[in-house]
């Protein structure tokens, strides 16, 4: 027997998969306390900015523009959950396959974990770390038309 | 007061979408996903439409396909804001109907800038 036989792998997948969702549960619920926050920052410049005395309004647009900052900064948090959110599937979908009595075939193991995918940096990760297959040079291709992060296209 | 509805299964994006429109002085309605946003559509109008594309019950595709179908939402501006950054799921957005697509995260002056695009064209 070897050492990879020796150890349950199914079972540590699972647990590394919902240790990752208490994790983005527990980030999203203190990340909501700080989006308040900022939030309250964007409202208090907007009404500082909008008052008659001249001195408050120019600190009003200070305020303003570096709540509209960290409110730009704070997204982070959106793609970093969507991101471990499509990790931890993947673990489940090795954790089932290793559970199975007959091993799916790698080529569609792979397919569904990275349909899943939303962001250029998923697919480009992924495609980067399975260059060798067919599947992943098709990606490549795919994830050079993506549109930038920030973008805004009105049709 | 024009009034926007917002639809994202993420309470801190629609905090921070919330406070960037009203700092404009939109009116802002939420929603937490498609089926939430389509029974509101139902009985109320809005001036413009934000969704998010990944949430859970009905995405914002569908979402956008289905407010199309709606009389008061024929010729409303829809965005889809989202991470999504592929050339397939934003022409499928298109086909459905969508005004635009944004991809998180959004800069909040250029957002206003092209609500306020679409808002006066309307």
């Amino acid at each position: 027997m070897t050492v990879a036989n020796a150890i349950p792998l199914p079972p540590l997948l699972e647990l590394t998969s919902n240790q990752l969702q208490a994790a983005v549960q527990n980030a999203s619920e203190e990340l909501e306390r700080l989006a308040g926050s900022v939030a309250a920052f964007v409202r208090l410049g907007a009404e500082m900015r909008a008052h008659p005395d001249p001195a408050i309004a120019a600190h009003g647009a200070r305020v303003a523009a570096e709540a509209e900052r960290a409110l730009f900064a704070m997204q982070f948090h959106d793609p970093l959950v969507q991101r471990l959110r499509h990790v931890s599937a993947a673990l489940g979908d090795l954790r089932e396959a290793l559970a199975a009595p007959t091993a799916p075939p790698m080529n569609l193991l792979l397919a569904v974990i990275r349909a899943r995918y939303t962001m250029e940096d998923e697919r480009r990760i992924f495609d980067m770390m399975l260059a060798q297959l067919p599947e992943a040079e098709r990606g490549i291709a795919e994830s050079a038309h993506d549109s930038p992060r920030g973008s805004i296209e009105l049709f | 007061m024009r009034t926007i509805l917002t639809v994202d299964d993420s309470p801190s994006m629609r905090q921070m979408v919330r406070a960037t429109l009203e700092s404009a002085g939109y009116g802002v309605v939420e929603a937490t996903d498609g089926q939430e946003a389509l029974e509101f559509a139902r009985k109320e109008n809005v001036d413009l439409v934000i969704c998010d594309v990944n949430m859970p019950r009905m995405d914002g595709i569908t979402l956008v396909r289905e407010l199309r179908t709606l009389k008061g939402y024929r010729l409303t501006p829809l965005l889809l804001l989202t991470t999504e950054s592929s050339q397939d799921k934003k022409s499928e957005g298109k086909r459905a109907g969508a005004t635009g697509w944004i991809v998180k995260p959004f800069n909040p002056n250029q957002l206003l800038a092209a609500l306020d695009r679409l808002l006066s064209a309307a």
